[in-house]
């Protein structure tokens, strides 16, 4: 066979050629060999395209803007579509079909899907070298913690993570987990949490020492979360529900905001819980001397700090939902 | 895209003398080294266009004398076509040539990786581009186990990081450190 040593080539034309090529040609190439993803990573788009997300909710991989690898259960039905194509995915050779443009299945035995979730996100992070998730979804159908024990193995950090939920009786112990210094410093953009512990859990790791840096922080249960804790977001937007936040939380935090700290904040949503209720004199005594304007049961008011940003925060609902936003 | 090809004899006052690597010397007429940026930058800064100036043989010494008689030929057919525009070839998978490119590129794969070589070097635009877009179109539609098959890459056994269980990894390296790839002899229906 003749040879043509194509990884060989100068950097010009070897970046034309692989200019003729779409995403997913990229992407298969570098899978061939540790020597493709070497030489193949020293060129800008090889690097900047492939972002992996992983769903555990609905059973995909999904390489951001290039193809999403399904992950299926065997089933008799399927035989006709599979083409008898396999693909190796970290140790597993499993059959795979392809039914639409950039879209593959993959074939697992019964009550599989979730090693087989992994295996082939796993496949992915080592083969693409990825340091980063772009996104992990985490049902609350799904082993958290073997979801999170997977997380870890992988050691890759996060832009996106979204935990949908948990198993009652597992919610406490995988709330001590992703409540902490250690795991919050992984998620780079957005954390979303629906996991509910229980009435009296308390984070152990998360000691509000250490500033946690991300775009947005959403927890729809956050009883547990402290005015210190609240100190400690350099965030964009934060979105609380059934808070125990008191008065003097939010006011530490906006009279920090007007001295001139968090620079990247832009949202503040606290939705509180039951037995407790926001006071508005309260939060913006010595704040600022502005009257006050009540419109359609909301009180609001607006003030600036001395680098010219002006915040507008309103208390409406009877004392049950406080936002601040920045103009 | 057709052209009119009149013949036109070199003479010394329009033509420069190359050397190949191994000592052949070619006579090229002026107007065919515009479609080389290399040659014609060479010949702007040598002022070799004034019939006052003596011209020395200019040597190509990474061009064999094979390489250079394939692409005198490109020259000569493309010599009255407009200046190559390059275009944007990012996300392009389909590629069409004329007949005579598709014969004039029915080549060895080894012949090819020389002349891609030479035509880069020389900076010839449309031959440089052509060849590009002829291997990517050998790569296109391809999953990484058919690329392999098809580009003949080699593999070792490593132990994956994650689990211990042995992994294929390439070893291929040829002289130069660089893995040896193949594509099938016969390039595909363009």
């Amino acid at each position: 066979m003749d040879k043509f040593p194509i990884l060989s080539l100068p950097a010009v034309p070897l970046r034309q050629v692989l200019g003729g090529l779409c995403p997913i040609d990229l992407f298969e190439l570098l899978q061939c060999s540790s020597r493709t993803k070497e030489i193949l990573k020293s060129f800008e788009k090889a690097n900047k395209t492939f972002k992996v997300g992983v769903d555990f909710q609905r059973n995909w991989v999904e390489i951001k803007g290039v193809c999403k690898f399904y992950v299926k259960e065997e089933d008799n039905n399927m035989n006709k579509d599979k083409e008898n194509k396999k693909r190796t995915f970290c140790d597993r050779e499993v059959p795979i079909s392809t039914d639409e443009a950039k879209a593959t299945n993959t074939y697992w035995p019964a009550g599989e899907k979730l090693e087989g979730t992994m295996n082939v996100g796993q496949n992915f992070v080592k083969t693409l070298g990825v340091g980063q998730l772009d996104q992990i979804l985490i049902s609350a159908e799904n082993p958290a913690a073997e979801c999170l024990s997977w997380l870890e193995n992988c050691n890759v950090r996060l832009e996106n993570f979204n935990l949908v939920g948990a198993e009652p009786s597992h919610a406490d112990k995988l709330a001590t987990t992703i409540f902490s210094d250690d795991f919050l410093s992984k998620v780079s953009v957005n954390f979303t949490s629906l996991l509910e512990p229980s009435e009296g859990w308390r984070p152990i790791n998360f000691s509000g020492d250490m500033p946690v840096n991300m775009f947005k922080i959403h927890l729809h249960h956050s009883q547990w979360f402290t005015g210190k804790q609240l100190m400690a977001m350099n965030c964009s937007s934060i979105i609380l529900h059934h808070s125990a936040l008191k008065n003097e939380d939010i006011k530490k935090y906006l009279e920090a905001w007007k001295s001139g700290a968090y620079p990247k904040f832009m949202y503040l949503s606290v939705h509180v819980n039951e037995a407790n209720k926001l006071n508005f004199d309260s939060i913006v005594n010595g704040l600022t001397d502005d009257k006050p304007t009540v419109a359609d049961n909301t009180t609001s008011v607006e003030f600036k700090r001395e680098d010219g940003d002006s915040i507008e925060i309103c208390l409406g609902n009877g004392g049950k939902h406080f936002t601040a936003f920045i103009n | 895209m057709s052209c009119e090809e009149p013949t036109t004899s070199p003479t010394p006052e329009n033509n420069i003398t190359v050397v190949s690597s191994d000592g052949k010397e070619f006579l090229l007429d002026l107007k065919l080294t515009e479609q080389s940026e290399t040659l014609a930058r060479l010949i702007s800064n040598f002022e070799y266009d004034r019939t006052d100036v003596k011209k020395d043989p200019v040597p190509l010494g990474n061009i064999t004398s094979a390489q250079m008689q394939k692409i005198i030929e490109w020259l000569q057919h493309h010599r009255y076509y407009p200046k190559w525009e390059q275009n944007d070839i990012h996300y392009s998978t389909s590629f069409t040539f004329e007949t005579w490119v598709e014969e004039y590129l029915n080549i060895p794969n080894n012949e090819m990786f020389e002349l891609l070589n030479a035509a880069n070097y020389l900076n010839i635009p449309r031959l440089f581009s052509t060849i590009c877009r002829i291997m990517a179109s050998r790569i296109t539609g391809k999953s990484a186990e058919q690329i392999r098959t098809v580009l003949n890459i080699k593999t070792d056994v490593k132990n994956d990081v994650y689990t211990g269980i042995p992994i294929q990894e390439d070893s291929s390296s040829s002289e130069d450190g660089m893995s040896e790839i193949s594509l099938s002899p016969s390039p595909p229906p363009i």
